[in-house]
């Protein structure tokens, strides 16, 4: 029993197993068959291409010389472009501890689906770089160690930060916003905004567009130096001269304007590092008019404080160099660019990283200031850093000077920071002159000690004036406070006997008494014998309405303080008032779509401009000069972002717009940037664009209209062509999308589809019936193989006239050569092609002398003496085919220079030669020319016979076809010689010298030209005067390459304009017949015409020449009115405007003119008439034949 | 014991090959499917030629645009008829 059932188990599983595999196996199948057919349509290619420049993604998109406006966008946090369907991405690919920016093109197929489409926006919604960077990671990102823990906000307190978070009071973050629940990351893109993800590949990504705007900044900073001869400068608006920082807003406002670049460009985060004691977004401390560091002038370096994020230029005063520096970051994961070396554009900032235990640094010196005046206190300080950060221990040691006068010696005093102690004292001493000296030593705890000495100079007594240099920033609601100190033992000791008064010294016709009060405030006692006076009040935009700080001014001052003797100190101080001009980076579209009656929602114009408020008031925008086309234009600040003004309006016209928008502060301060609009008429606008300027929309999607709404259209199946058809794929109601991608917009609706004409072999029963269109609602019409669509319908020999669908005779098939013209014969498609020949023609030639030297290497024999001869070669190099292959012989002497001649002509050379004699390489027929030329050494003594000399000729075999160029070898004193292209290739297979071609007698002229003047031109023979007369309608045609307007009846009242019809050089060719032709170009347009004087057009416009005489066809004048009004002929008047309706009304008769012409030779191929031939030409010989 | 086998081993060869026949078959069916949709061309009748004034042995492709009127096509020998009206409507 036991075994039984095993066996059945084993049985089962293995029958089981089996139907499963094949059940698997069959859907697995089947669901990769259904894939690949849902896919096959599609085609993804991705190319990458390295970008060792390290340029941004803008920059090397416009280094190829692309056009367009492509559209931003970030890939997987990287910067990209997508230009209709392709995304061109600048990631890095990180190896090992190198990182290389290649550019990733993602392109598909060019003929999406919709489908594709949305397969692309996928691909790159979702696309992935470096997995390699976090290839520790899970993917979720709650499990990742990183965090968006770099912020852009700066704080003091956790008052300063948003909701959410608060102010980092320790740490690397120490001074910034942090977000109060922690937030994991991969890149910035899964940080919220301000904020930035600390993980490797964000890292990455960050410093791959810091290098590249770093890239194009050092461009920039080139061209500006190539055009001025110096890197940009900054003496003035800049907190310090020379130097910017990405948070200044001199940047902005200074640095990006000069070297032509955008607001944008700023460091990926863009925060100053913690510096206390100083403001917390710009590191500069207004009342003391200093910096975090002390500016390094030689080395143009500025060192920032810790965990900076920003970009720094710097420069000296001549503009001669210039140090540009970005916070790049990677060097914190050991990571580097290449190729190129960007340590030296990394600031001077000294990242802490988090975990890494690194070389202790020992405290240094930043800034110390130790001065003050006899009786007065010591206000000093010391300021140090530390690249640990160290806790600093700090030590005074005053025991080198003795401290006679003063209530105590100097002491420490703590300040908000570690890093800097004020050095203080009640009361100084004048020491003669000599300073005081102290030591101070700081200690950071880890071994690392800075220790110094300083003097201290007190300066002898008086009064001594505190008014530093100051700078206000306006905004409203900030009032300005400014503090000035005096001090000294000889002031008077009652405050109230202090005579100090202050003058203005610049000449700004400003009203400062609002903020600064020339006659008070009293002054304030502060210390012994120190005392303070403070200025504030409010600087009111309404007080100031005259653009007084449309520019940021300077104002002067002198305070002088007498003291209780009489004796008067003074001092000159400067306070800047800073108007910060407004943000103006927007970035509108440059191009738009004309919206005359304000008919498309969608084509309605909006743009962000900027900030509805700026500095605590409104800022105010306006348009430089307002243009018709911007009439409807108006800045809205209710619009999608309240805080936002938008810039909103419907172009009320085609063209370009170039303007400016200004920016406008409540104090005045001004912004600018040029605005350039371009309107573009496009398919949707209510007109037939021909093309539009949008160039989008038709059958070609190229602009060229076929129809819009009712225009291009018809509903008369007689007045229906294959151009003008039933229906239109654009009507009043269609929605044109922004992207036409298409050619299925402003054409002709299908033959199915409500389109079609009469002619297309459907009948449209809504327009089309068996009377007014039979060919294509009659079974009775026409022959049975003689309607057509195309030619494939039409029997050998004949083509399909579409405009008639009727088949007509194939003027270019042919049966059998006898259907061809002359030069011409059939081949085996039936077309007749040129006939061609094998022609021997002589490239170049050369002549020989035996004796001569033609080929390397051969021995070359002259005689030494008269008993013996000596043998010579010539090498490769100076004998050889190199100027044969240009077409050149190069013949050189015995005595000149030899190098890559084609014959070396020996002087007295051995007569000896092989026989027949050798002509030079390539050089493959000679023959012989002349024997007695000169004399050459035979083997008999004294035996100098005559020299032979050959010709020796490159002949080369070529295919000639008729009327091809060819050489005419036609033979001239005795041989042929012609080495030059200089004939064509006639109906015989004869090269025959062209027209007009350089000759010297009439036989090297062709048949019927004679040589005159060394020019064939056609013979002419004197002739009793005789006029020859034309005649023509009003609007004919008289000249090739004229556009000569018709009506078009079939056009309807609404057609845009009329059409025209012009001729090419063989209709109209002015030769010497006096040919007229006549055409009606509206139902005629396909008849063939040639060699026409004159082109008389029915449905002709009048006055074509607009009311000027029209004029006469090439070689006539004389103009003549014969008839003002003709029986035969008739114009269409467009003055009149008439009705469509062709009822006769409409039509003028038109006028007939006649030019004249006088003749008194005649030549060959000229109209004649004698009295037996009434159509003759004039033939070679100068007589009149039958055509 | 080896019959029993063979016939197991057999009829497991069974399902196989009837497996793979409806695999193959299930394709095939997929590619048609996919390859061409299916149109059957409609021809005017003896009372619509009677309106639009033609002979009774005429024959005519008839078609029909959005607003349900009539578009047809004289056929006058077989390769006239339209098979595939998208590519005509299009073209």
């Amino acid at each position: 029993m036991k075994k039984i059932n095993k066996k059945s188990l084993i049985k089962k599983t293995i029958v089981f197993s089996l139907l499963l595999f094949s059940f698997i196996v069959f859907f697995k199948v089947k669901a990769q068959t259904e894939n690949n057919y849902s896919d096959q349509s599609d085609a993804i290619a991705v190319k990458v291409i390295p970008n060792p420049n390290h340029y941004s993604i803008s920059t090397w998109y416009s280094n190829q010389g692309f056009i367009g406006s492509p559209q931003s966008l970030t890939v997987d946090g990287y910067e990209a472009i997508r230009n209709g369907r392709t995304v061109y991405v600048n990631a890095a690919n990180v190896s090992d501890d190198k990182i290389y920016t290649n550019i990733y093109v993602i392109s598909f197929s060019q003929q999406p689906s919709e489908k594709t489409v949305d397969i692309l926006g996928q691909i790159v919604s979702r696309w992935e770089f470096n997995d390699n960077l976090n290839e520790d990671l899970s993917e979720d990102l709650s499990d990742n160690p990183n965090t968006c823990i770099i912020s852009s906000y700066n704080c003091d307190t956790d008052e300063d930060c948003s909701e959410g978070q608060s102010c980092s009071t320790e740490g690397e973050t120490i001074g910034t916003c942090l977000l109060e629940e922690e937030k994991n990351c991969l890149i910035d893109d899964d940080c919220p905004s301000g904020y930035f993800c600390n993980s490797p590949k964000a890292i990455v990504i960050r410093d791959t567009k810091r290098i590249g705007m770093l890239e194009e900044m050092k461009t920039a900073l080139s061209n500006y130096y190539k055009r001025n001869g110096n890197y940009p400068t900054f003496s003035a608006g800049t907190y310090l001269a020379d130097k910017s920082i990405s948070v200044w807003p001199s940047w902005k406002e200074k640095v990006l304007p000069e070297i032509a670049m955008s607001p944008t460009y700023t460091d990926v985060i863009n925060r100053i590092g913690d510096c206390p004691g100083f403001d917390k977004d710009t590191c500069w401390n207004v009342e003391e008019r200093k910096f975090y560091s002390e500016p390094d002038y030689q080395s143009l370096e500025l060192e920032l404080p810790e965990n900076s994020y920003v970009m720094v230029y710097t420069t000296n005063s001549e503009g001669s160099e210039y140090n540009l520096c970005s916070s790049l970051e990677t060097s914190k994961i050991e990571k580097r660019f290449e190729p190129g070396d960007y340590s030296g554009s990394a600031c001077q900032t000294n990242f802490t990283v988090s975990g890494q235990t690194g070389e202790n640094k020992a405290p240094e010196l930043v800034d110390f200031y130790l001065e003050s005046q006899s009786d007065n206190e010591l206000n000093g300080y010391i300021r140090v850093k530390d690249l640990n950060k160290d806790n600093l221990d700090w030590s005074l040691d005053t025991s080198m000077s003795d401290w006679s006068g003063w209530i105590s010696p100097p002491r420490l005093i703590d300040t908000s920071s570690n890093y800097e102690k004020k050095i203080y004292a009640e009361k100084t001493a004048y020491n003669n002159g000599d300073p005081y000296k102290i030591k101070v030593t700081v200690t950071d705890g880890n071994g690392g000690q800075y220790e110094e000495e300083f003097e201290i100079q007190i300066n002898e007594p008086g009064v001594y004036i505190e008014a530093e240099n100051s700078t206000h920033t306006l905004k409203v609601g900030v009032p300005f406070k400014y503090s000035l100190y005096f001090s000294g033992s000889t002031l008077p000791e009652n405050i109230e006997d202090i005579n100090y008064g202050i003058s203005k010294i610049s000449d700004q016709n400003i009203d400062i008494t609002n903020f600064i009060q020339l006659e008070a405030p009293r002054p304030e006692k502060v210390g012994i014998n120190r005392y303070k006076v403070t200025y504030e009040g409010d600087i009111n935009p309404d007080d100031y309405q005259n653009d007084e700080f449309a520019e940021d001014v300077r104002l002067g001052f002198e305070i002088s303080v007498d003291d209780k003797n009489g004796r008067e100190f003074k001092k000159e101080f400067y306070i800047d008032i800073i108007s910060p001009k407004p943000p103006l980076d927007f970035s509108c579209p440059l191009v738009t779509r004309v919206n005359t009656e304000h008919t498309s929602d969608i084509n309605e114009y909006s743009c962000k401009i900027g900030k509805k408020t700026y500095l605590g008031g409104e800022v105010e925008y306006s348009l430089s000069n307002t243009q018709a086309k911007l009439e409807n234009f108006t800045f809205n600040d209710e619009g999608y972002n309240p805080n936002m003004v938008y810039l909103e309006g419907y172009p009320g016209s085609t063209g370009s717009v170039n303007t400016s928008i200004i920016a406008k502060t409540v104090f005045g301060a001004t912004s600018t940037k040029i605005f350039n609009l371009k309107i573009n008429s496009y398919c949707g606008d209510g007109y037939l664009g021909d093309p539009n300027t949008e160039r989008k929309g038709g059958p070609y999607n190229d602009g060229y209209e076929l129809c819009e709404g009712v225009l291009g259209i018809t509903n008369s199946a007689t007045s229906s062509t294959i151009n003008m058809q039933y229906a239109c794929t654009v009507n009043s109601d269609t929605e044109i999308p922004l992207e036409i991608s298409t050619n299925n917009y402003c054409t002709f609706s299908g033959y199915l589809s409500g389109g079609g004409y009469c002619g297309d072999y459907f009948c449209q029963s809504s327009y089309e019936d068996t009377s007014n269109c039979p060919i294509d609602c009659s079974d009775d019409v026409g022959e049975e193989n003689n309607y057509c669509i195309d030619s494939s319908d039409c029997e050998l020999g004949y083509k399909c006239n579409t405009l008639s669908g009727s088949c007509v005779i194939d003027e270019d098939y042919c049966g059998s050569n006898d259907d061809c013209e002359t030069g011409f014969e059939c081949n085996s498609e039936n077309e007749c092609e040129a006939k061609c020949w094998n022609k021997t023609e002589t490239v170049a030639t050369v002549n020989v002398f035996r004796g001569d030297a033609t080929v390397p290497g051969e021995y070359t024999r002259k005689p030494s003496s008269w008993e013996f001869a000596y043998d010579f070669t010539y090498d490769s190099s100076q004998i050889n085919d190199t100027f044969i292959n240009v077409n050149q012989t190069n013949v050189c002497q015995w005595d000149g220079e030899k190098n890559n001649c084609t014959v070396i002509r020996i002087d007295n050379p051995y007569c000896y030669q092989p026989d027949p004699l050798v002509c030079p390489t390539g050089f493959n027929e000679r023959e012989l020319v002349e024997t007695a030329y000169t004399k050459c050494w035979a083997d008999g003594f004294n035996d100098w016979p005559d020299q032979e000399i050959f010709e020796c000729r490159k002949n080369v075999l070529f295919e000639r076809c008729y009327n091809e160029p060819c050489r005419t070898n036609t033979e001239i004193n005795g041989y042929e010689t012609s080495k030059d292209i200089d004939g064509l290739i006639d109906a015989s297979g004869n090269c025959v010298y062209m027209d007009n071609q350089y000759c010297i007698n009439d036989s090297e002229c062709n048949d019927g030209y004679e040589c005159t003047n060394h020019e064939c031109v056609v013979k002419c023979w004197d002739a009793e005067e005789q006029t020859k007369t034309i005649q023509f309608t009003e609007g004919a045609a008289v000249k090739p390459y004229i556009d000569y307007p018709y009506f078009d009846q079939t056009a309807g009242p609404d057609a845009p304009s009329n059409p025209t019809v012009s001729f090419n050089s063989q209709q109209i060719s002015n030769s010497n017949s006096n040919k007229e032709c006549s055409l009606d170009p509206v139902i005629d347009s396909t008849e063939t015409i040639e060699d026409c004087t004159i082109v008389n057009l029915n449905h002709a416009l009048c006055e074509t020449s607009g009311g000027n005489e029209p004029e006469c066809p090439e070689g006539y004048n004389n103009l003549t009115l014969l008839d003002e009004k003709s029986d035969n002929y008739y114009c269409w008047g467009e003055a009149e405007n008439p009705s469509p309706d062709n009822s006769g009304i409409d039509w003028r008769q038109t006028k007939i003119y006649e030019c004249t012409k006088t003749i008194n030779e005649f030549c060959v191929g000229e109209d004649c008439t004698i009295d037996t031939i009434s159509d003759g030409t004039i033939n070679s010989n100068g007589e009149c034949v039958n055509k | 014991m080896n019959k029993k086998k063979i016939i197991i081993l057999s009829s497991l060869l069974l399902v196989l090959i009837v497996v793979i026949v409806l695999l193959f078959t299930l394709n095939n069916n997929n590619k048609e499917n996919e390859g061409q949709k299916e149109y059957t061309p409609m021809f005017l009748n003896e009372e619509q030629k009677q309106e639009f004034g033609l002979n009774p042995e005429t024959r005519a492709q008839v078609f029909y645009d959005d607003k349900g009127k009539a578009i047809y096509r004289i056929i006058r020998k077989d390769s006239d008829i339209i098979t595939n009206p998208e590519a005509v409507d299009s073209k």
